[in-house]
């Protein structure tokens, strides 16, 4: 029969307490402890995270909810793994169900009841309450013997199954089965002629006691026992919930999405008040757990170790002693163990650990929890930088280099002068000049400038933009644009770079900055804006892009080519520039392959993060690793868009037969640049 | 203890620039403390983290231009400083030609004026010249005993455990301050500086010193009369190994071709 | 006559170094007086028709100092110039010995001239060997030469060796540790193949050895091969601090090219390199410059020249 047609009275009442008389007390007595436990439990994680300072409120409420809502309740991080998004949602769902029907089981009970004697779970809606409760706890069930199969079968691998996940698991599947088993009993007792189907689990147990011959009276004692056993343990495991893995709910699920950074995660967090910390001599970056910030020890207590990240980092896929939730399992580690305590150690918190990083922020974007893992990486390197801790030379030295001549490598600076005026001479580009005014100022970036194999990259770059009417220019103050430093953790010169790079371009006149380097792109559009040097950059894919649409550049004939295309980490996960490059490849005829991992999910080529500028020598090479998925897309040329992962794809082009050229070479000399790349010029 | 870290403002030889007539630029060629130097340093640095005392960075110009490139002198000087010397002097004089027994001398006048020191610490060799001998030139004049080639060195008591390391072998010696002693490249790894230590080492001293202040002069037994950058004699071609078969062939048969191998 | 006084731990520093002496003896119209810390008959056969004095220290001691005291005892008032080879005992003790004379003294010098009025001209090589310094020195002076870089004319005769007995209070020496050797002279090989921190682990040098044995070449090292890794002893360091190569052909393997290790390598005439890093320094140096990875490129060099050699 269908609700609606029931007459209200037909569907009884809750009798609330049935059976248990005499051991309300006890559940109140409980109540009152679970709640104390849960507030100490509470106030200890506060306290841990904002370690004496005030809780900032939070600005843009709308926006934040939003995220909330997104994050949290609609799960779409979670999402991204359907298997662990199916399982996920099944428990968070279920529960989130079973928990809204008992608060209003318990406001009738304890509240409209007592106070008012009003009741409103009654007739059709205590059926589709019924309806409801029993779906969450089937979907509970499933999700738990779902996760159960997953982890016997090891489908996620690095997924760590101790006490914790079993307690976690456990518990919710013993309160689940038992709540069921109380609720057959209540309808076997007093409502079996009107649960069916609404109750479909409770009145199938109830059938299979009266087709066994069980009585009610029988059932009594058991009865008694579970229920005192199912409201100690769920009303404990509320009570445990911040000492637990429980704690995610709200750690993550509320504060770490509601405080969630609303700028996008490539404009890397600055260093607040810079200049005072290093004019008190303060360290810059963190070495102890209380020179993180509050929200990223916060961020720290809300990882739930799905292992997400660790199974995407190119680092640890190549052996590095990095496992971003090793990483962040082991800072929170000591977090916990008081404010004091040295992020850098050993294990987990080996300096090798750090350097390792290549930040191509493959953990950060699969992060369900939103843990900025790179931000957290770049704060320890800032540590170490700022208090002269373990530094590998090669990194030093580069930092030393980009102070004293402008470039990470150690050239003299006269050589991106000399190749320059070459340029500017042989191909027509001016040199910029104040009072002129251009479309472009074309910043060639370090890697292009200095080196001899990439310079053709600039070359062919340039003549296509003067054949097609583009107003660019060279600039002779280049230099550093100060990345490497960022990543590198050296702040403050970072900041002192950006500055001077911000008055020598304040000089001219130009509608945008052009970069062929993504890396320069994310830190002319998202980094140098954070120390107040604020300037349009358009990164040389997206021009073209443009100028192709425009006819304004006849693509060269690339028809009847196998290519495959590497997006940049700075280009495709951190910025979003996915279309334009594989548009200017599509342009040329070429036909395009795509590696497994492509787009946003893109696998790092192994040179960012500073790893371009020293060697850690443990574990594979993570360019053999991109090379070799190049290589099994069956195309003998990988299109690049970035000088990085062009060095990068070069030093092992040759054990996999690659070619390696630049989209903007390809889409200037097509087939002919292919020939050019073969001979190795 | 009173330790002096002998700190050479070297002309970087790979940022080597000529003049039109052939003779190396001392105007344009980028300086910098000498590589080895930066060892000196951080063995002072060390010895006075172990005995505690104040370490002072001795300087003589070798190169001249003291007003033109008072500034680099002063910055090369403020990178010491930021790897964690207490205070600088520099004894800046266009008198100064390199010499090493004038170089020698005016650190000797520059170190009595300043008190004396317990230890001296030079490098075995500065980056641009490699002279090697003005810390046992030092100590000649100074009338103290000079250990050079130090690789490793161990305080005990009021001594020290100085280890030489040699072409045949490491001799170890104790040795009893005063003294003099030049340390390997070997003897430590020194940090190259943050921009944030030399902005946070600009409070301390860094004086200037003419050979006059000093009341010495040069001997006038010898002088530098050129510097004169060798022409680029080196073929520079460039072979891609991308390919290492073909890269290889290349290789060989251009060895070849010059005669130095066998092909 | 003026005296050129030439030093020596032994006879075979003072032949290392008496070519150089008896160059500017000639030319200054000075005589030849050798002293060496050890080695009576041995050190008058191998001056003998060359120097016309010959000492033998019988003290023993710290060998810097017994030199410095030597030096005095045998100097004398006409004293044109004190040479020795580059070695680091011998300079220890000539520029003390300077110094305390207030004679001027340069290292490593690879030319003389007399010039006019009595000066001479001196040059050595500077700027990582990038460029040659010249100076303008007024007699006595004191000067270092790279072992062997000036030939040595060839002995006759016999020449009585003095016994010096010099009593100089030299440090506290508590030990002296032999360094390994492997016997190999990196600095008189015609081919040297160099290896560097381009290579992951001691294992793979084998690459190197391989392709010197095809080569007929010596193998040398930079200084984290046998300074900071102890993979190589110490004779194979080429570098300012250690030894300086003069081969037709020096192949650098995986080595970035320091001015510290360059300025042991200049003098090759020369220069090949393999390096995957194209920013390296080594490029600028090299003849020929392989921009590769080591462990492609130098399996193929082993094959091409098995190839040639079958």
């Amino acid at each position: 029969m269908i609700p609606w047609q029931l007459p209200l009275a037909a569907v009884p009442e809750i009798k609330y307490y049935l059976f248990v008389q005499g051991l309300y007390p006890l559940i109140i007595i409980e109540s009152i402890a679970a709640a104390a436990i849960c507030l100490y439990g509470s106030y200890r994680s506060f306290s841990r995270w904002l370690m004496g300072q005030p809780i900032p409120i939070p600005d843009h409420l709308g926006a934040r909810l939003a995220n909330v809502l997104r994050y949290s309740f609609a799960q779409v991080k979670v999402w991204r793994h359907r298997l662990p998004g199916v399982i996920h949602s099944l428990i968070f769902w279920g529960t989130t169900l079973l928990l809204i029907g008992t608060i209003l089981d318990a406001i009738e009970s304890e509240i409209t009841l007592r106070f008012f004697h009003a009741r409103f779970l009654i007739g059709p809606v205590y059926l589709w309450f019924k309806l409801a409760m029993n779906i969450g706890g089937l979907m509970l069930i499933a999700g738990i013997l779902l996760a159960y199969y997953r982890r016997a079968r090891r489908i996620t691998p690095n997924l760590p199954m101790g006490p914790m996940e079993h307690y976690m698991l456990l518990s919710l599947l013993t309160i689940a089965i038992t709540g069921f088993f109380l609720d057959s009993v209540n309808t076997y007792a007093y409502r079996m002629s009107y649960m069916f189907p609404y109750d479909v689990v409770g009145y199938s147990l109830a059938s299979l006691y009266r087709d066994l011959g069980i009585t009610v009276a029988q059932l009594v004692p058991a009865y008694r026992a579970v229920w005192l056993f199912h409201m100690t343990l769920a009303i404990m495991s509320i009570g445990f919930i911040p000492y637990t893995k429980f704690s995610h709910i709200f750690v993550h699920g509320g504060l770490n999405v509601l405080y969630y950074r609303l700028e996008p995660p490539s404009a890397f967090r600055p260093v607040e008040d810079l200049q005072g910390k290093v004019e008190r001599g303060e360290v810059v970056g963190a070495t102890t757990a209380s020179e993180l910030t509050w929200k990223e020890r916060l961020d720290l207590d809300a990882c739930v170790k799905c292992a997400r990240c660790t199974n995407v980092c190119p680092a640890f896929a190549s052996g590095k002693p990095l496992s971003p939730m090793h990483l962040v399992q082991a800072l929170r580690e000591a977090v916990h163990a008081g404010p004091s305590s040295k992020l850098v150690s050993d294990g987990p918190l080996a300096p090798e650990a750090y350097w390792s990083c290549t930040t191509c922020g493959a953990c950060v974007r699969e992060c369900p929890a939103m843990i900025h893992h790179v931000e957290l990486i770049t704060d320890v390197r800032r540590g170490l930088v700022s208090t002269g801790g373990a530094v590998p030379e090669g990194l030093s030295q580069a930092l030393y280099n980009v102070m004293r001549l402008g470039n990470p490598f150690g050239f003299d600076p006269d050589e991106r002068t000399r190749w320059m005026e070459r340029v500017s001479t042989d191909l027509g580009i001016p040199f910029a000049e104040p009072g002129e005014e251009y479309d472009y100022i074309y910043w060639v970036g370090c890697n292009t400038a200095y080196d001899p194999n990439l310079r053709p990259v600039a070359e062919s770059l340039l003549r296509l933009l003067k054949r097609a009417g583009v107003k660019v220019a060279l600039l002779r103050e280049e230099t550093c644009c100060g990345e490497p430093a960022r990543r590198i953790g050296d702040e403050y010169l970072f900041s002192e770079n950006a500055r001077s790079v911000g008055e020598a371009l304040s000089r001219y006149r130009f509608k945008s900055l052009l970069v062929s380097c993504p890396h320069g792109y994310n830190n002319f559009k998202h980094e140098m804006p954070l120390y107040g040097v604020r300037f349009d950059v358009v990164h040389h894919t997206q021009l073209l892009s443009r100028l192709v649409a425009e006819g304004r550049i006849q693509p060269a004939d690339a028809s009847g080519i196998r290519v495959t295309y590497h997006d940049p980490c700075y280009l495709a996960r951190w910025n979003g520039i996915l279309e334009e490059p594989r548009s200017l490849i599509r342009a040329t005829g070429a036909e395009l392959s795509e590696m497994a991992r492509h787009g946003a999910d893109s696998f790092c080529c192994g040179g960012g993060g500073a790893q371009f500028f020293f060697d850690i020598k443990i574990g594979e090479r993570v360019s053999k690793i991109r090379a070799s998925q190049a290589s099994a897309t069956g195309a003998d040329t990988v299109v690049v868009a970035c000088p990085f992962c062009n060095s990068m794809f070069r030093s092992e082009a040759q054990s996999f037969g690659l070619r390696v050229l630049d989209v903007a070479q390809l889409l200037e000399g097509g087939r002919g640049a292919l020939d050019q790349a073969s001979r190795g010029t | 203890m009173r330790i002096a870290a002998l700190v050479k403002v070297a002309m970087d030889p790979n940022l080597m620039k000529v003049e039109p007539s052939g003779e190396v630029s001392l105007r344009q060629t980028a300086m910098a403390i000498a590589e080895y130097d930066r060892n000196a340093v951080q063995a002072a640095l060390d010895l006075r983290d172990k005995l505690g005392g104040q370490v002072a960075a001795l300087s003589a110009s070798t190169w001249g231009m003291s007003s033109e490139r008072r500034k680099d002198y002063e910055a090369a000087l403020r990178e010491a400083l930021a790897m964690g010397v207490d205070e600088a002097h520099m004894v800046l004089d266009d008198s100064l030609t390199g010499v090493p027994l004038d170089t020698a001398r005016a650190l000797a006048a520059l170190a009595r004026s300043l008190g004396g020191f317990d230890v001296y610490i030079a490098s075995e060799g500065s980056s641009d010249m490699v002279s090697g001998q003005v810390a046992p030139m030092l100590a000649a004049i100074l009338g103290l005993p000079a250990f050079t080639y130090v690789k490793r060195i161990e305080p005990e008591g009021g001594s020290l455990r100085l280890t030489r390391d040699l072409e045949d072998a490491l001799e170890t010696l104790r040795a009893s301050p005063p003294l003099v002693m030049s340390v390997t490249g070997e003897s430590s790894k020194p940090r190259l500086p943050t921009l944030m230590q030399i902005r946070r080492a600009f409070s301390k001293p860094l004086k200037f010193y003419s050979l006059a202040d000093l009341g010495v002069s040069p001997s006038g037994r010898a002088r530098r009369t050129a510097l004169r950058a060798l022409v680029q004699k080196r073929k520079n071609v460039y072979i891609d190994g991308s390919k290492p078969d073909e890269a290889a062939s290349k290789l060989i048969a251009a060895l070849a071709e010059e005669g130095v191998i066998r092909a | 006559m003026s005296r050129v006084v030439v030093a020596g731990r032994n006879p075979q520093d003072v032949s290392s170094a008496i070519g150089f002496a008896k160059m500017i003896a000639d030319a200054s119209g000075s005589s030849v007086v050798a002293v060496a810390l050890s080695g009576g008959d041995e050190l008058g056969r191998a001056v003998a028709g060359i120097a016309s004095e010959a000492y033998a220290i019988s003290g023993s001691g710290h060998a810097p100092e017994l030199m410095l005291e030597a030096l005095g005892r045998v100097a004398g008032p006409d004293l044109y110039a004190v040479v020795s080879p580059a070695l680091k005992d011998l300079t220890d003790a000539l520029a003390r010995f300077s110094a305390g004379a207030g004679i001027p003294m340069l290292t490593e010098v690879t030319e003389f001239a007399r010039g006019a009025g009595g000066e001479v001209t001196l040059r050595r090589a500077a700027m990582a060997g990038r460029a040659v310094a010249e100076y303008s020195v007024v007699p006595p002076f004191a000067a270092t030469v790279a072992p062997g870089r000036f030939p040595a004319p060839q002995p006759s005769g016999t020449i009585e060796v003095r016994r010096l007995d010099v009593g100089a209070r030299g440090p506290e020496v508590l030990g002296v540790e032999p360094k390994r050797r492997e016997g190999v002279d990196i600095s008189s090989a015609d081919i040297v193949v160099g290896v560097g921190r381009g290579f992951r682990s001691k294992e793979d040098l084998s690459l190197a050895f391989r392709l010197a044995e095809l080569l007929g070449a010596a193998v040398g090292c930079s200084r984290p091969i046998a300074a900071d890794y102890g993979w190589l002893p110490e004779d194979r360091w080429i570098g300012i601090s250690a030894k300086k190569i003069r081969p037709k052909l020096y192949v650098a393997l995986g080595i970035s090219g320091a001015p510290q290790h360059m300025a042991g390598a200049m003098d090759s005439k020369l220069i090949a390199a393999v390096n995957k890093d194209k920013n390296a320094p080594i490029f600028q140096y090299a003849d020929y410059g392989v921009i590769g990875d080591l462990y492609q490129v130098v399996p193929a060099l082993i094959r091409r020249l098995e190839e040639l050699r079958r």
